[in-house]
């Protein structure tokens, strides 16, 4: 690229988050005019890059240079005032506030806000990304998710910003309203500003990105040319390498089913889902944020109403209604927000180990310090947690073994079945392989696995059988070792262009 | 909560306040005299003061506590100059209360410590420099000049004394604020979504200060009052001041966690304290029912309005849950 193009160079760009390296001397940089998608499988470090470009987050090291000058950014305001304004997956609307007030929140361009006059303001913003029925003065809490993030963007319009930044911002969207974005990202390019558009979705990138940087574990890539690729090159690029093994070999699956779904709806699903699970058999549900894979184990688990069907266990009809149900049934069920719900921080492993079994240690009313220390010990053994860590808080843990921790402390219930929503989210590659390898032994023991991921080898090399989903549906159920990666990516990414017959 | 749902919320609000007006009505003339209602209005002029103060550091997400020691501290001050006359002793007063509020409002912003916390240490410390300044006793006007805090009773207008009046300027001016300007609404946004507001680019020390500017100078403004309209001011005077305002704002709507209610509220949560308060009062009951009676009202208030939001959340979650997407 020629440097007199250049509106933002970052240079060295490092962050850690405790002991997991997101970021690792990355360069990266972007020209006046264009439109870059950033591509990368989850974790592999391009939400960090634009947030601390966004000044959500600081950078450990490296250099931000906007339009030729050295910039520290260190908040959004700041960010906002050198020209970068930027939409993200988390949402930064506030409830209680109007549309029009959302619009204008963080801009000092008016200091007087009636109705009428913010109506004015945002108005054409508003018609732009096709919300031009809805009345400005609504509080934008009462607005869907979908119609918050074209808010979002209507607020992106009004900035005036040299540097768009649009963090998968179609991810809760439908098609027509993906339509409108897109016309949006192709007006704001053709004014002369620049646009970092980060997707899972490999058909925009085509659509609508002059270039594509790739990211994986940390790296960044040479943006290349999009005209100089297509689909199944991009794909190439983005897998790289597997990891063969990193994954534990298979069992073979012959148990009882111990779970039946019929015709589950659910909070986040569009359609009913239907599967048996086996004794031993693990099960990965594959889906990006928003598919609804998660939501079907939240049902399950009793986190989220059950709307319709039937879930069985072990042939008897399951009402889980809340979490307590849930686990007085023998289901283990591990959240993907490991730091709110899986562990206790500030407690240290003997309780951490002990806490959903309680019963189990307690004689008389009474906690048996010597039958605490027995079960979490057992339980530390099992998943080679040194048994000198027990003392210190779970919150000093690495990410890996906070992960085995919030895995662990549910085989103290004796559970029938284990759900986990990313099981590495956050875990250094190392420790991954171990946590593979936990949850297989755990299969192996008789345990039925299901988990949620939307890092596609995971799913592939731990799932025995593998159920993708897309937009609140099930796409299809299928054995993993007949799964090809490709097929895999495209379900969870497009599959409109299996189902109009493109090669799957 | 929707815009239809924000005006039945007032609305169920106003008209208990009228039924408890309408139930003391019946009983006690002068609830519909031109000098009760006079006297009605005059005794709410402290408690309604400060709780805007309170209320709009509720909006905020944020709580001050300190409000009554600051009324205290802001009563020694104002009679101890009163010699510099009336007006400038009482505008001296706001200024040294806003001052303090704001550098309140700044440690909280900078250090981002729990402004509960933090508002604690200061309503114990505020006291004392009560103390100090007051030599540990009632300070009072000098008698030759007693007379010159008169007029902040004698009838204005109708109803209106020039302390109540003032009341309803600070009512209608913070209301205009809190509503159509941007400042104003950076306050809401805090409070309704922090991290949401942040990352929408509003600087948070902005708010912050005037939020808690705006309760200090509110505090100084009725402890300064109140004390020139008495004469006199004690170190230890308006202990209970917190408590009431605390309630006035609970009962006007305005959301512990932030965010949401609105100055109309505030007003509603007044009066229909007040008209119970001066009810029980003027009926000659003992003191304990006062109290029995408020606490009681706002735990009320409290459940009902807590119900509501439970059905209405229950009904939200069911009809998205149902929508496609």
């Amino acid at each position: 690229m020629q440097s007199d193009g250049a509106v933002l160079r970052m240079r060295g760009i490092s962050k850690r988050y405790g002991s997991v390296t997101a970021l690792q001397g990355v360069d990266f940089s972007l020209a006046a005019g264009e439109v870059m998608a950033l591509l990368g499988e989850n974790g592999a470090g391009k939400s960090t890059l634009v947030k601390i470009l966004a000044g959500l987050e600081r950078a450990d090291a490296g250099t931000i240079e906007i339009g030729g000058v050295l910039r520290r950014l260190r908040s959004p305001s700041q960010s906002l005032h050198a020209g970068v304004a930027y939409v993200t997956q988390e949402l930064s609307i506030v409830a209680p506030l109007s549309v029009a007030e959302n619009i204008c929140l963080g801009s000092d361009r008016h200091a007087l806000w009636s109705r009428r006059r913010l109506d004015r303001v945002v108005r054409r913003h508003l018609d732009l990304v096709g919300l031009g029925d809805i009345d400005s003065a609504t509080p934008a809490g009462d607005l869907s998710v979908a119609q918050q993030q074209l808010v979002e963007i209507a607020r992106l319009l009004s900035r005036n910003a040299r540097i768009l930044i649009l963090d998968e911002p179609t991810a809760a969207l439908s098609d027509a309203e993906i339509e409108k974005v897109k016309a949006v990202v192709r007006t704001l390019a053709a004014e002369g500003r620049s646009i970092i558009y980060v997707t899972h979705r490999l058909g925009e990138v085509f659509e609508i990105a002059d270039r594509v940087t790739i990211f994986r574990n940390g790296h960044s890539f040479a943006p290349m040319e999009v005209k100089s690729l297509d689909v199944d090159r991009l794909i190439e690029h983005l897998l790289g390498r597997r990891l063969e093994q990193m994954f534990p070999e298979r069992g073979s699956i012959s148990g009882p089913v111990v779970l039946a779904l019929r015709d589950v709806t659910a909070p986040g699903l569009r359609e009913p889902v239907s599967f048996d699970l086996h004794k031993g058999e693990i099960l990965g549900l594959a889906g990006q944020l928003g598919s609804g894979a998660a939501a079907v184990v939240r049902a399950i688990a009793g986190v989220t109403p059950r709307l319709g069907g039937t879930i069985a266990l072990h042939g008897r009809p399951l009402d889980a209604r809340s979490v307590r149900n849930a686990i007085a049934a023998g289901i283990a069920y591990c959240s993907d927000d490991r730091k709110r719900d899986g562990i206790f921080a500030v407690r240290n492993l003997f309780e951490n180990f002990t806490s959903p079994a309680l019963p189990r240690i307690t004689v008389g009313g009474v906690l048996s310090r010597g039958r605490e220390v027995k079960l979490a010990s057992d339980l530390a053994a099992f998943f080679e947690v040194a048994r000198d860590r027990l003392g210190s808080h779970a919150g000093k843990l690495s990410g890996g073994n906070q992960q085995k921790v919030a895995l662990g402390k549910w085989l103290g219930i004796e559970p029938s079945l284990l759900l986990v929503e990313e099981p590495t989210r956050g875990v250094d590659v190392g420790a991954r392989a171990e946590i593979y390898r936990h949850m297989r032994g755990l299969a192996n023991q008789g345990l039925a696995v299901v988990f949620v991921s939307s890092d596609n080898q995971e799913v592939l090399g731990l799932a025995d059988t593998v159920a993708t989903f897309f937009r609140g549906r099930l796409v299809r159920i299928t054995a993993a070792e007949h799964l090809k990666p490709e097929e895999l990516l495209r379900d969870v990414t497009h599959p409109e262009a299996v189902a109009a017959g493109g090669p799957a | 909560m929707n815009r239809r749902e924000a005006a039945i919320d007032l609305g169920v609000r106003a008209a208990f306040m009228a039924l408890v007006y309408l139930a003391f009505a019946l009983q006690l003339p002068n609830y519909y005299t031109v000098h009760g209602i006079a006297a009605l209005l005059d005794g709410a002029v402290l408690i309604g003061t400060v709780s805007i103060g309170v209320g709009i550091t509720m909006l905020a997400g944020e709580f001050d506590l300190s409000v009554g020691s600051l009324a205290a501290v802001t009563g020694v001050v104002v009679i101890k100059m009163v010699g510099i006359g009336i007006i400038p002793s009482l505008i001296v007063g706001v200024l040294f209360a806003a001052a303090i509020g704001a550098l309140q409002g700044l440690i909280i912003g900078v250090l981002g410590i729990n402004s509960l916390v933090f508002t604690i240490g200061s309503l114990i410390g505020l006291r004392g420099v009560a103390l100090i300044l007051s030599h540990e006793n009632s300070v009072t006007i000098p008698i030759d000049q007693l007379s010159d805090t008169d007029f902040f009773t004698t009838p204005l207008l109708g109803v209106f004394s020039p302390l109540s009046a003032g009341m309803v300027i600070v009512f209608v001016v913070a209301g205009l604020f809190l509503r159509f300007t941007r400042w104003g609404r950076e306050i809401y946004a805090i409070g309704g979504g922090r991290t949401e507001a942040k990352a929408a680019g509003v600087p948070l020390l902005r708010p912050m200060i005037i939020a808690f500017t705006c309760s200090g100078a509110l505090a100084g403004l009725g402890g300064a009052v109140l004390s020139l309209r008495l004469g006199s001011a004690t170190p230890l005077g308006f202990d209970t001041l917190l408590l009431s305002a605390a309630t006035t704002c609970l009962m006007g709507g305005i959301a512990l966690e932030g965010g949401r209610g609105s100055v109309v509220g505030i007003a509603i949560g007044l009066f229909t304290l007040r008209f119970l308060v001066t009810g029980v009062a003027s009926l000659g009951a003992p003191y304990y029912v006062q109290n029995l009676a408020a606490g009681g009202l706002l735990i009320v208030v409290v459940v009902v309005q807590l119900l509501a939001t439970r059905h209405r959340q229950r009904r939200a979650r069911m009809t998205l849950a149902l929508q496609p997407g």
